[in-house]
């Protein structure tokens, strides 16, 4: 008996979809003739076009029917399964946010904007803040349990296992321990459903590190005691939506839904299926042969995937929150140019911004093709983080937005003032061959750009671990084009790069004035009052260009899914806890090939 | 002929200590180590951090005791744990190693199956219009790099046919069809890569024992062409050709390497990449051991085929 999932069968739905789409192409056509010859406009959302298969507010899917699994491809193996001992985003977004929970998560539903990262509960029920501001308790949702799988067996999470989680993320050399070290003190369990953090400081932006996709991913008190190491394979237990059933290194990992998940009867799926291709092309080939169920083509092969993919659902990305910059050496060189912030302002002014955009993105091909697309531009804070960024672009930049605007005629009057008219020449490192090739290609386009005002640049690439551990703290001569962590709160780039604490000083700042400005913010429990504080350090550093912000990197993104692929952009999320926060909600029409698996 | 085998033999192990001093070596010249890659710029921050990392990982010894604890390690038969995934690489190896053995000796056999018959004929048909389309054909392969033509099958065969290589990989033993199913392909191309080189040698070396008088001789005997070629040349002219066969071998685990990423197979080449560029010091020097020992065992037995091929063979 032929499989559903056959050659042909996949040929004949591609060839019947195929005439269906344009069936429905020209109901499409002759239904909006008709509104128009009516003179009727209809609902404006109804009425949007988009390019082919862009998913517009797109609402949760009707008459659903669990089950199925859905299939989604790696790029590679995540380097370790333990949530505190990487630096790797394939662990977070791959094991730690399927398998387990924080404390809160990011919410994410339909029309919610994903930039905005506002915490919500997950297995905690509530939090309070003692009048001191210093004292957080957390109240555990009740009966939340570890998955059914030996030695835990399904047993009940308490506030020990957080508490000890936490000390072990302390006590780790990992990666992140550094940014709560600042702001805890000390975790105390006074019930097995309370746990109180005291921090050192009243940290405004707390909430959200505890719904951080890269800060404390709950295990059980025996992994977090070393009982049991959470980096075997069979050792991968958590409270989160989805159980690890098998894992294959450079082949597959498997997940099954957890019944036991406080959010069930969620997942809608019985279970993913991620098998690792490292391989670009493979990637595209195996979606276009119907065997993954969605897949991320670059902006050059966007239309070409979605015109062979019959009822494709486009959805657009625009979440830039990993910030591109330019940093100096001005605070360890005596003799650098950069020193005069005349020069670094010329530097800024320098880049086209919207050209590289246009140049590495496809944007105008993308854009003529009818997809709705906006390209932000960084400002000290990335454009990706919506809440707390300052569009460089805006009126309420103020004078600091002039050294946002590309001009070489006054970039290159810049550099007269700083007594540069001739040019000079200087140093550009950047790592190569670890951010992927939109990076590569940017590091090379915007030299000329550097060139053309008169700073003559010796290009250095360099290899990863060289550049992040000289270039990366600030040990160069000249300049370095680079890229940031994503975080999703301003406080973790401004104190990180702008603090002279700060884990990622690249430029090595010391303003006192700077500094009381990030401190205020970071203790300003009034939003609004703290989104005008951090729009005033934007415009600060904006006018210093301590750092030049700019724009090359991961956004937009092109995400295209086939049509028996449901709620697609519904749930979207800009972290790494995406399998929990939008995953849950994913599902599958009754004749995906997923059904037959 | 004993004394030749039990010196080649001898050398074997000599070789290895070598390669175990080389290996160990040059992973260590590579700049950045493992802290590097788990720290970040963190460890160099916060100093501490690093230094207690390093401590961890058994990296905070001298490099004498480091090798010193890796050879001892060696002749227990382990050979550590990875820094990063913190599994056993044996148990990493023993999983991916069938996967490479399988598609290089598929790989070797679809090259000799190409390769031999293809130059004996284009010798035999020396300067017709076929041999030219041979000739022509092995210096394409030589000149085209299997990943490329993997990449326009696969992009091609997905765009005009709906058709991909099958995502899972499945051993041999559990179920042959589906594992030949996703092997054939890749296997075929690393054959094709490696047929070029063979197929010209074939071809030179049939051209030069056919001219040798003893062929002469057989011809004017009135053998039948194919009993003078198989019978008579054949065995002459393959001699240089598993010299060359052994040498292929190196290049064949280097193509391993690339197809294993193209067409997503668990195997040690891909492996190797991924902790080469996490510097994971005790996979890289475990999967480079593994592949140098395959080269020197392959090398030996080139050299005893070669002296049981050619009885002149002796040691100098």
């Amino acid at each position: 008996m032929t499989q559903p999932t056959s050659f042909w069968h996949r040929y004949a739905r591609q060839r019947v979809s195929r005439r269906r789409a344009l069936q429905l192409a020209a109901l499409s056509g002759g239904g909006l003739a008709l509104a128009a010859a009516c003179g009727g406009g209809g609902d404006d959302e109804e009425a949007r076009e988009g390019g082919p298969g862009q998913v517009f507010n797109p609402q949760p899917a009707e008459n659903i029917v669990p089950g199925g699994i859905y299939r989604l491809a790696l790029t590679g193996d995540p380097l370790n399964l333990d949530p505190q001992r990487n630096l790797s985003f394939t662990t977070d977004l791959f094991v730690s946010g399927f398998v387990y929970s924080r404390l809160y998560r990011y919410k994410t539903g339909p029309g919610y904007d994903p930039t905005l990262y506002d915490p919500v509960p997950d297995i905690a029920e509530s939090y309070e803040i003692a009048d001191d501001g210093l004292t957080w308790i957390f109240t555990l949702r009740p009966g939340v349990t570890f998955h059914n799988k030996p030695p835990l067996n399904g047993r009940e999470l308490d506030s020990e296992d957080v508490a000890a989680t936490f000390r072990r993320f302390m006590e780790l050399p990992a990666r992140y321990e550094i940014v709560l070290r600042r702001t805890v003190e000390r975790v105390d369990t006074p019930s097995p459903n309370q746990v109180v953090f005291r921090l050192k400081l009243p940290y405004a932006p707390f909430l959200n590190q505890m719904a951080s996709s890269t800060y404390l991913w709950v295990l059980s008190k025996e992994a977090a005691t070393g009982e049991l190491d959470p980096s075997q394979i069979g050792n991968v237990i958590g409270t989160g939506p989805w159980v690890l059933d098998e894992y294959t290194p450079s082949q597959v990992m498997r997940y099954v839904k957890n019944p036991a998940w406080y959010g069930a009867p969620l997942p809608y799926l019985d279970g993913q299926t991620l098998p690792i291709v490292p391989e670009y092309a493979t990637r595209q080939a195996q979606f276009l042969a119907g065997n993954l169920d969605s897949d991320a083509p670059n902006g050059n092969d966007l239309l070409d995937v979605v015109n062979r993919t019959p009822g494709a659902q486009v959805t657009v990305g625009n979440f830039p929150n990993v910030l591109n910059f330019f940093f100096f050496d001005f605070n360890v060189n005596p003799d650098s140019p950069f020193r005069d912030e005349r020069v670094r302002r010329a530097v800024s002014m320098a880049v086209d911004r919207d050209g590289l955009l246009e140049a590495l993105y496809n944007l105008s091909v993308v854009k003529n093709a009818g997809y709705e697309v906006t390209a932000r531009w960084h400002n000290a804070v990335p454009g990706g983080l919506t809440r707390w960024w300052l569009d460089p672009k805006s009126e309420e930049m103020g004078e600091a937005g002039q050294w946002y605007e590309y001009n070489p005629e006054k970039a290159r009057a810049l550099l007269a003032e700083a007594d540069y008219e001739g040019g000079f020449s200087t140093e550009l490192h950047h790592p190569t061959a670890i951010y992927g090739n939109t990076f590569d290609q940017g590091a090379e386009a915007i030299v000329p750009f550097i060139r053309a005002i008169g700073i003559g640049t010796e290009t250095k690439q360099e290899a990863y671990v060289d550049y992040i551990t000289r270039t990366f703290v600030g040990d160069l001569t000249g300049m370095a084009f680079a890229l940031e962590t994503p975080f999703s709160d301003a406080d973790e780039y401004l104190h990180a790069m702008y603090h002279p604490d700060g884990a990622r000083n690249h430029s090595k700042i010391d303003d006192p004035t700077l500094t009381q400005m990030i401190e205020d913010q970071a203790v300003e429990t009034d939003l609004e009052r703290r989104v005008q504080l951090v729009h005033d350090i934007q415009r600060y550093v904006s006018d210093k260009m301590y750092y030049v912000p700019l724009m090359v990197f991961g956004s937009p993104g092109f995400n295209v899914a086939h049509p028996w692929v449901q709620n697609v952009g519904v749930y979207q999320t800009a972290s790494f806890g995406a399998a929990t926060e939008g995953g849950v909600y994913v599902a599958l029409t009754e004749d995906a090939p997923g059904r037959s698996q | 002929m004993q004394v030749y085998v039990i010196q080649r033999l001898l050398l074997v192990p000599v070789t290895l200590f070598g390669v175990t001093v080389v290996v160990f070596g040059l992973v260590r010249l590579i700049p950045g180590d493992t802290v590097d890659q788990v720290a970040g710029e963190f460890a160099s921050f916060d100093p501490e951090l690093g230094e207690k990392l390093r401590e961890e990982y058994g990296l905070s010894a001298s490099i004498p005791q480091q090798y010193a604890q890796w050879l001892g390690d060696l002749f227990e038969g382990d050979l550590g744990k990875s820094l990063l995934s913190q599994r056993s690489v044996l148990d990493e190896l023993r999983h991916r190693l069938p996967v490479t053995f399988e598609l290089g000796a598929i790989g070797l056999f679809m090259s000799l199956l190409i390769a031999v018959p293809v130059g004996i004929i284009s010798a035999v048909r020396q300067d017709t219009l076929i041999d030219y389309v041979f000739r022509g054909g092995a210096i394409a392969l030589l000149a085209i790099p299997g990943f490329w033509i993997a990449i326009i099958i696969i992009t091609l065969g997905a765009r005009w046919f709906l058709w991909a290589p099958p995502l899972q990989y499945t051993g041999f033993l559990t179920d042959p069809l589906a594992n030949l199913r996703i092997v054939w392909l890749p296997a075929l191309l690393l054959g094709l890569g490696l047929s070029g080189a063979v197929m010209r040698l074939t071809r030179t070396q049939m051209l030069e024992v056919l001219r040798q008088d003893y062929i002469r001789t057989a011809w004017a005997k009135g053998l039948t062409e194919r009993t003078v070629i198989a019978r008579h040349a054949l065995k002459n002219a393959l001699i240089p050709i598993v010299t060359i066969i052994g040498l292929q071998v190196p290049v064949l685990v280097g193509g391993t390497v690339i197809l294993e990423q193209v067409f997503s197979l668990p195997g040690v080449g891909r492996y190797l990449v991924s902790s080469t560029a996490a510097r994971d010091y005790p996979v890289i020097q475990g999967v480079n051991l593994l592949i140098a020992s395959v080269v020197i065992l392959s090398n030996l037995v080139v050299d005893l085929t070669y002296a049981y091929l050619d009885p002149r063979v002796q040691v100098q």
